[in-house]
């Protein structure tokens, strides 16, 4: 997977090897994934900061369990699974996602009346901010992460039946809120 | 790939790369909290991991019998909890009955491709949900095993959708309509669940068939619960849950609780957790109005050195240590507020925890805390103080440590000489004082407003030549108090300069200004 394009390492290690969590092996694991996960993480909250902190969430708690998982080379699906668990699960995030949201769609219409060449595309990212975040999760996860809708729903803990769902719903949904502001 | 897929693959590629470079240096506080849990979970995973592992052998075992020997000889585990009516939907039913009757979820499991060939050669029904008395096991039908057997106290129904019926039929035919009553004398020529009562009803294009097995001991009001739930039953007609796809590995799952939330009706289902990436125990899962099964849960590590899991947040849920005398859900951790309902693990899920849940409504993120008989916390809540806006910092003269977090606007803490003494939320703006254990003083917890910019605060000890202090972090200023009575002044700072001050006088029951 190249680099911006998902959740892939950043430079993919030569041969699969259990990945090291002494000291020094963090600091190569974080540096390996981090990035991407933080692109995951700004796709699904839409806020730089808290992607960060997201993504540096979900690491602390892989890292936490590492020794414990039994496939310890899926770091990767395991660090994306906790990032897109962390983000729909809201807990105390959702308050803090609602008041950025609100700011940013001020932001975002601000910025689509300057730059006529994007506007579409801010419209749409403007409408993804408003859909139930288990929609825009898989959205991400299949558009952008471009996983399988098994990966998908292995990922979101659901059906596949679920994620076609959610993808159906979420993309019906996309497509008349931007109908309803071009009208 | 249509519109709206091209448009959103390119809306992502654009603003992925927006994002722009992450350093790749592993900042110091996520190594240390990357450390602390990797201890803490290697301790906690030492002690469950062969609990775990005993705990799933045996509840396989428990839940691969449970079809021999009719049901589940324990015990009963309601002994001592409050038994609440159940309502939950489930495919186009949603029912209500006692929490201490088994309701289990059979559609996802009897849909699936090795439970279907049994269908072709059996019944021809499938099995939605099964109502017991008492606990069966998961995947225990009288519609699918002919060796199901009925206790003389059992009270079973099984609500079937009827295949035979709809493939010769193309629908429902002339089935009555629901509501329909029970009635004993219904037609049971063809006794495809062995021998009861059957009952034969459809909801709009769908034929149902229910069927009632009662021992011959089973008392009269426990008859009644099964008549009366099955009666007050509401039948949805949708054909939509005909068309959900199975997967080879779906289970049945018990359905402990049901509730609606302002997204609309939501059920929470429990199985056993099969997850290969993680040493598990149980899932928790979910359902809403959204559709889909929004899993939140799982593996449970409930015990001493973590009291409780929290997995959800509308409505709360999670598993609790059976020491709790109940669960607390709090927007602070300080104050009390409305209880949980508990629920015990069925029998064939032999785990030494219980479950909780609660609607929660209001601003505030929900905090659930397991609390003794006397409403006060147990245990240290780690479960409830990890967030990422943890800040460690230690406390003058203590030798304790504090958290505070305020992702949420709350301050909470936890304060420990070693790990986890004593703990809790402050109010937004207060000035609170925590007492250490073994007589070692208090901490003076001073939170405010920000843009006040408080640098730090100190405290001036009356008759002695020395003061405590401490810097503000953000809004919160804590510090320590010396252990007995006293007077002094607080100081409050700005860039390090005194600037404001007032006398102040402790005793070990807490701070007030004089």
């Amino acid at each position: 997977m190249a680099e911006g394009t998902g959740l892939g390492v950043e430079e993919r290690p030569t041969e699969a090897s259990e990945p090291d969590v002494s000291d020094g092996g963090l600091d190569e694991l974080y540096a390996r994934y981090i990035g991407a996960g933080v692109r995951l993480a700004f796709l699904l909250t839409g806020d730089r900061t808290h992607a960060e902190d997201l993504a540096q969430e979900a690491f602390i708690r892989c890292v936490g369990r590492f020794r414990h998982l039994r496939r310890p080379d899926a770091f990767e699906a395991y660090f994306r699974r906790a990032i897109v668990n962390l983000h729909t699960s809201g807990l105390r995030r959702r308050r803090l996602e609602r008041e950025w949201l609100s700011k940013e769609g001020a932001e975002s219409a601000r910025r689509v009346s300057s730059q006529p060449d994007v506007g579409a595309r801010e419209d749409l990212w403007k409408a993804l901010a408003t859909l139930p975040a288990r929609q825009r999760a898989a959205l991400v996860l299949r558009y952008y992460e471009d996983l399988s809708e098994r990966e998908t729903a292995e990922t979101l803990g659901c059906s596949v039946a679920a994620v076609k769902s959610l993808v159906a719903r979420g993309s019906g949904a996309l497509r008349e809120l931007i109908r309803g502001e071009d009208a | 790939m249509n519109d709206v897929e091209h448009d959103l693959r390119e809306l992502f590629e654009r603003k992925a790369s927006s994002v722009g470079g992450v350093a790749p240096r592993l900042p110091e506080t996520v190594r240390k909290r990357g450390r602390r849990r990797q201890l803490g979970t290697a301790f906690v995973g030492g002690v469950t991991a062969l609990a775990v592992v005993v705990g799933s052998v045996a509840a396989l075992r428990a839940i691969q019998t449970n079809a021999d020997r009719g049901q589940t000889p324990v015990d009963d585990p309601w002994a001592g909890y409050e038994v609440f009516e159940r309502t939950a939907t489930i495919g186009n039913f949603t029912i209500s009955s006692p929490s201490d009757w088994y309701l289990v979820n059979q559609w996802p499991w009897a849909r699936t491709p090795a439970v279907r060939l049994e269908l072709r050669a059996g019944s021809l029904l499938t099995p939605i949900l099964l109502l017991s008395d008492t606990d069966r096991g998961l995947e225990s039908s009288p519609c699918l095993d002919s060796s199901f057997a009925i206790g003389p106290g059992d009270a079973v129904m099984t609500l079937a959708f009827d295949n035979a019926h709809f493939a010769a039929n193309f629908g429902a035919g002339d089935r009555t309509q629901w509501p329909v009553p029970f009635d004993s004398s219904s037609d049971a020529e063809r006794p495809r669940c062995g021998p009861g009562t059957y009952v034969h009803f459809a909801g709009g294009d769908i034929p149902y068939v229910a069927h009632f097995a009662f021992g011959d001991a089973v008392p009269d009001d426990e008859r009644r619960t099964l008549i009366d739930a099955f009666e007050g039953m509401e039948v949805a007609d949708s054909q939509e849950v005909l068309m959900q796809e199975s997967q080879p590995d779906d289970t049945s799952a018990y359905v402990i609780a049901g509730g609606e939330n302002a997204a609309g009706p939501w059920t929470l289902e429990l199985r056993p957790q099969t997850d290969p990436g993680y040493v598990t125990n149980l899932r928790l899962e979910l359902t809403t109005a959204e559709g889909s099964g929004a899993v939140a849960g799982g593996p449970f590590t409930v015990g001493e050195d973590r009291p409780i899991e929290q997995a959800g947040g509308d409505p709360v849920f999670g598993a609790v240590t059976k020491e709790a005398a109940g669960v607390e859900i709090r927007g602070n951790v300080l104050l009390p507020g409305p209880s949980a309902t508990i629920v015990p693990l069925p029998p064939s899920l032999p785990f030494d925890f219980d479950l909780f849940f609660a609607s929660h409504e209001g601003d505030q993120p929900p905090f659930a805390v397991p609390v003794d008989p006397d409403g006060e916390p147990i245990g240290n809540m780690a479960g409830i103080s990890e967030g990422n806006d943890m800040t460690l910092f230690d406390i003058l003269g203590t030798g304790g440590a504090i958290m505070t977090d305020r992702s949420t606007g709350i301050t909470c803490y936890v304060v420990s000489s070693e790990h986890g003494v004593v703990d809790g939320c402050a109010d937004e703006i207060t000035l609170q004082t925590i007492p250490l254990p073994e007589d070692r003083g208090q901490i003076l917890v001073f939170s405010h407003e920000d843009p006040i910019e408080l640098s730090g605060i100190e405290l001036d000890v009356d008759g002695a030549d020395t003061f405590a202090g401490s810097k503000c972090q953000g809004p919160v200023c804590v510090m320590g108090i010396p252990p007995g009575s006293g007077t002094g002044t607080l100081w409050l700072l700005q860039k390090g300069r005194r600037v404001d001050s007032a006398p102040v006088a402790w005793t070990p029951a807490g701070v007030e200004r004089t």
